[in-house]
């Protein structure tokens, strides 16, 4: 009778891990708390699934990403020589992907780092400044809100002509720390009344140094998640601007540059808007997910954001 | 209320000035001159080159140029077109009805679905059509729209056929329409784009819906409404709604500056001739005066907004109209 199921219910479960633990730095805290939901989980994932396949596209991928394979045949759907089918000049859609998902995430990465960098430092200017310094510098940010980030962005281009990567992700990164800044703002301006702040103050610490020594560090959390978020934002922006024509340029594959290939043959080539589309949704829903999971372990009291 | 109106407004008007000032030095900062692209063509000789420079005044010293450009936009002139040869105003005084057309329809469509989908879910939070309603507006809040868009197009226009592929009416057959034919036309093509945004605007607000009623179902007026007897539904629908309503008209007024950009892709990819996509194909043709009429329109019509959604939310709640 004393079977084994029985005995095993009785058992004592496991004692959890000790959070002091994994606790050791605060990077791994916030990791172990995203990773005690199942959705954070499948985000972490995800994502670091996707960031080793762009790392290992080189040996991963089974074709050239520009090399037509056979220059007479045109597009061809999913077979299982390519599984994500050839574009109209015979590459194959899954080794581009893999090369794209590159750009792609350095595109992202840099532009929402440049974006959150910059917008911590001028709203942490404004903040910790207080006064009419911080009317004026915070009226700015309330004109260039105003102004719908892609009309911006295409204003630019419209000015300058056409970009190359760099530039463009200098673009998108200067369109993009508006909402960061006035983030940082609130943070550093709350900051600058408390008592840890007026005591280095009144020890004779120069402003500079109160400013950088305990206003910025302070500051990062919001912007950490703001930065999340950003990065998803951008992966987005980016697939659209070179699914117009005004992003990366070509030949170079993106997942808005194989989405733009197929645009004309829509009908007759759907794999080359749907995986590549497929791609980005994930990335998006995976780096929200993140997003969502970071802002919740920063700020315990909002656990379940809408 | 007339006071807070005419602060509002005058804030309104110093985020143009600061908008259109940030347009001006965006001009003037960009390599070459702002319209290098039309000088490219050999046919420019250099005194037709030095002709246009004076034309368009940019021989005149910085400050008298932003005077100028600051004047031109108080009456209203936004330039004259490079590539169609006339004002900009009229391009956009064409297209703009017909992004607000778009606008409107996805925006009714998408609060009205999102509140419907929000309360239901709030009404049995934690059931298992609650979850599976919550996954799905994760998943649609996160899709890009153009990519949407894309989906839709090949899903219903393509492959069933069920709506028109591009356009706002059909080219051929429009005109010999009686006036509702006509009207059916239109709501014909409007389907597909404005679905597009309804959707995702769909997504977010049924998110902030749901948590604004779980926020205020614990309250005290919500237990003595059912204390009374009234029935769950009529709870949740009748009393909660009510008072829950505040941040979804907050996310209305964040939701304009998204729609007028976010209308973009859409407008391109239905070939509904709005705004966004007058700015696209101004864009291919370097016609940078429309790209730059567009986001000055565009602006205003985001401040407008947010004005608009601060005096909503001061109708629905008496505490703001203080403030």
């Amino acid at each position: 009778m004393a079977d084994t199921p029985v005995v095993a219910s009785l058992a004592i479960p496991a004692l959890p891990t000790p959070a002091s633990s994994l606790s050791s730095t605060p990077f791994s805290r916030l990791l172990h708390l995203m990773w005690r939901e199942r959705s954070g989980r499948w985000a972490l994932l995800f994502l670091a699934l996707l960031v080793a396949a762009a790392l290992a596209a080189p040996w991963l991928a089974p074709f050239d990403p520009a090399r037509p394979l056979d220059p007479g045949a045109g597009a061809a759907g999913p077979s299982l020589s390519h599984w994500f089918g050839t574009d109209l000049t015979s590459r194959d859609v899954l080794s581009r992907m893999l090369y794209g998902s590159r750009v792609s995430l350095a595109v992202a990465s840099l532009a929402a780092l440049l974006a959150s960098v910059v917008g911590l430092l001028y709203g942490g200017v404004a903040g910790f400044a207080g006064g009419r310094t911080d009317g004026a510098m915070m009226r700015l940010i309330d004109a260039l809100l105003a102004i719908p980030r892609i009309l911006l962005l295409l204003t630019v281009l419209a000015l300058w002509g056409t970009v190359n990567v760099r530039a463009l992700i200098l673009l998108i990164g200067l369109t993009g720390w508006f909402s960061v800044a006035r983030l940082a703002r609130a943070e550093a301006s709350a900051l600058r009344e408390r008592e840890f702040v007026l005591a280095a103050r009144a020890l004779g610490a120069a402003p500079w140094r109160v400013f950088v020594r305990y206003v910025l560090p302070h500051a990062t959390g919001p912007v950490l998640v703001a930065a999340t978020i950003a990065i998803g934002q951008v992966v987005v922006l980016e697939a659209g601007l070179s699914y117009l024509g005004y992003g990366v340029p070509q030949p170079t594959p993106t997942w808005g540059n194989i989405i733009r290939d197929g645009r004309e043959t829509i009908a007759s080539t759907w794999w080359l808007t749907v995986f590549p589309g497929l791609a980005l949704v994930g990335t998006a829903l995976a780096v929200n997910t993140v997003a969502d999971r970071l802002r919740a372990a920063l700020n315990p009291r909002q656990l379940h954001a809408p | 209320m007339i006071a807070f109106l005419f602060r509002r407004l005058l804030q309104g008007v110093a985020i143009l000035v600061t908008v259109a000032t940030v347009t001006f030095v965006l001009i003037h900062a960009a390599p070459g001159e702002p319209f290098a692209g039309q000088l490219d063509d050999v046919r420019f000789t250099p005194a037709m080159q030095a002709e246009l420079r004076r034309q368009r005044g940019l021989d005149q010293p910085l400050a008298t140029q932003y005077v100028r450009y600051m004047g031109r936009l108080a009456r209203g002139d936004l330039d004259v077109s490079l590539a169609q040869q006339r004002p900009v105003r009229t391009i956009l005084a064409e297209a703009l009805p017909r992004t607000l057309l778009l606008m409107s329809a996805a925006l009714f469509g998408g609060f009205a679905l999102g509140i419907v989908v929000g309360a239901l879910q709030a009404a049995r939070a934690g059931s298992w059509a609650d979850r599976v309603a919550g996954r799905i507006t994760v998943a649609l809040a996160a899709l890009p729209d153009f990519w949407l868009a894309l989906t839709l197009l090949l899903l219903f226009s393509v492959r069933l056929r069920w709506f028109p592929v591009s356009g706002m009416v059909d080219p051929t057959m429009h005109e010999y329409l009686s006036p509702l034919g006509r009207l059916r036309d239109v709501a014909w093509h409007l389907a597909l784009p404005a679905t597009t945004m309804a959707l995702i605007f769909a997504a977010v607000v049924a998110r902030y819906q749901r948590q604004a009623l779980l926020d205020v179902l614990p309250d005290d007026f919500v237990r003595s409404a059912r204390a009374k007897g009234v029935s769950e539904r009529g709870v949740v629908l009748r009393h909660a709604l009510r008072n829950a309503l505040l941040p979804t008209i907050t996310l209305f007024g964040m939701a304009l500056p998204a729609l007028v950009g976010g209308s973009l892709f859409v407008e391109f990819i239905f070939a509904w001739p709005g705004m966004g996509r007058a700015a696209v194909e101004a864009l291919s043709a370097r016609d940078y005066p429309v790209v730059l009429g567009t986001t000055l329109v565009s602006s205003a019509l985001v401040v407008v907004g947010s004005i608009v959604a601060d005096l909503l939310a001061a109708a629905a709640d008496p505490r703001l109209r203080r403030g």
